[in-house]
């Protein structure tokens, strides 16, 4: 018995065990890690980072009900630690968020003059220069909410902040966005 | 007509139909439905906003790098970013030309194996914002940054690391690598900088020395 255990946790089997809680979130994570950093490099390395910190902790994983929620968690904190809070320094530039409306321009001239699908295009990347205008907290909410989908509650202990906050929070993130859409977008 | 009645015509699956006069007449003259109609409009942009896709191969990638079994990659690729050089900010600018010449074009020029160095004068002790601004003539996905420190230097923040190395994706046209760069002890030392992509490299280095009064700042080129 005592071997055995001791090959379930040898380190090989902990990267398995690891590997297959993970790889199903990744695809996520790189969502989240985009939004947030507006940057495919970036997301990328942010990604790296939280797994990295994890690696050790196969066995609080494997306690976790929500997986995908409680990465993400670890990767807002990698975020805000090795991106936000640089961007405060002192030292360093201050790059604030900058949407990347590149993709968007890509996109567009992509289609054919007069498509449908060109002013909705146009819409989004008006409301992603809009989001620059929010500040952080406010911004953190519309994009796990209202942009990749998580639940109130789940936003709420990403953020650890309470579900009243969360709410609040999106109530004026959501006026101060709604001012650029016109009346003619619905 | 009603609000319940125009709600339901704008909730529904699809949405609203631009020819539905009826609604657009009740939507010009009730502000709380037009304000709903907003809302759900703006709820459908943001949920679809799109994602720039990960480089090919990124799920193993990152999870072979978090296991340790590929070299990691520096989150100072998060700080220490190439972004297009429009800042007015530049205190001290070292210019880089950088010619990466696809295989097969020929015999490279002998300049742009080792590109010229630069020379800074900086006050010891003090942060000097030191701007590497390369030009490249083509878009260069997924290269390979390495800056290497001498023990004489420091960069602020990263206390005690002399080598880092990240990935980054460089423009065409200008990009620029900002090095918060801190003369430690002696009078001067060395800052190497590569760029590995398609199997080749590229590298300059920047020698930093002491300003001989203080106070000032002073770049030139070798």
């Amino acid at each position: 018995m005592t071997k055995i255990i001791k090959l379930f946790e040898s380190r090989a089997a902990r990267e398995h065990r690891f590997s297959e809680l993970v790889r199903p979130h990744i695809g996520s994570l790189y969502r989240m890690a985009y939004r947030w950093t507006q940057d495919r490099d970036d997301a990328e390395d942010l990604v790296q980072e939280a797994l990295a910190k994890l690696v050790r902790r196969v066995g609080d994983m494997e306690r976790v009900e929500k997986l995908g929620p409680w990465l993400v968690k670890v990767l807002y904190r990698c975020f805000v630690d090795l991106y936000r809070k640089r961007s405060r320094s002192p030292s360093g530039e201050n790059p604030g968020w900058r949407a990347d409306t590149d993709l968007l321009d890509e996109r567009i001239a992509a289609l054919p003059e007069g498509a449908d699908a060109i002013r909705r295009l146009e819409l989004q990347r008006d409301l992603a220069r809009a989001m620059e205008g929010l500040g952080g907290e406010q911004r953190d909410v519309i994009l796990l909410h209202d942009t990749e989908g998580y639940s109130i509650d789940e936003v709420a202990s990403i953020l650890e902040i309470s579900a009243g906050t969360v709410k609040s929070r999106l109530h004026r993130a959501r006026a101060r966005l709604k001012k650029f859409l016109g009346d003619g977008t619905f | 007509m009603h609000c319940n009645e125009a709600r339901r015509r704008l909730a529904k699956p699809g949405g609203a139909s631009v020819a539905d006069s009826e609604l657009a007449e009740h939507l010009s003259e009730c502000d709380a439905c037009r304000d709903y109609a907003r809302e759900l409009r703006l709820a459908e942009l943001l949920a679809e906003i799109p994602v720039r896709k990960p480089l090919p191969g990124m799920e193993e990638r990152v999870l072979q790098r978090a296991l340790g079994r590929k070299e990691r990659v520096s989150p100072a690729g998060l700080h220490l970013r190439w972004a297009l050089a429009t800042a007015a900010s530049v205190i001290l600018a070292v210019v880089v030309t950088l010619q990466f010449y696809p295989s097969g074009a020929g015999r490279e020029p002998a300049a742009a194996g080792m590109v010229k160095a630069a020379v800074v004068e900086v006050v010891p002790q003090q942060t000097h914002m030191v701007n590497v601004l390369l030009t490249s003539h083509r878009a260069l996905n997924d290269a390979l940054i390495t800056v290497q420190l001498d023990d004489n230097l420091a960069l602020h923040g990263y206390k005690d690391v002399h080598h880092l190395k990240w990935r980054a994706s460089l423009k065409s046209g200008g990009n620029r690598l900002s090095l918060p760069v801190k003369l430690l002890q002696g009078n001067s030392g060395k800052i190497t900088v590569t760029i590995e992509h398609g199997g080749k490299s590229k590298h300059f280095t920047i020698n930093v020395t002491a300003a001989p009064e203080s106070g000032s700042q002073k770049l030139s080129m070798i």
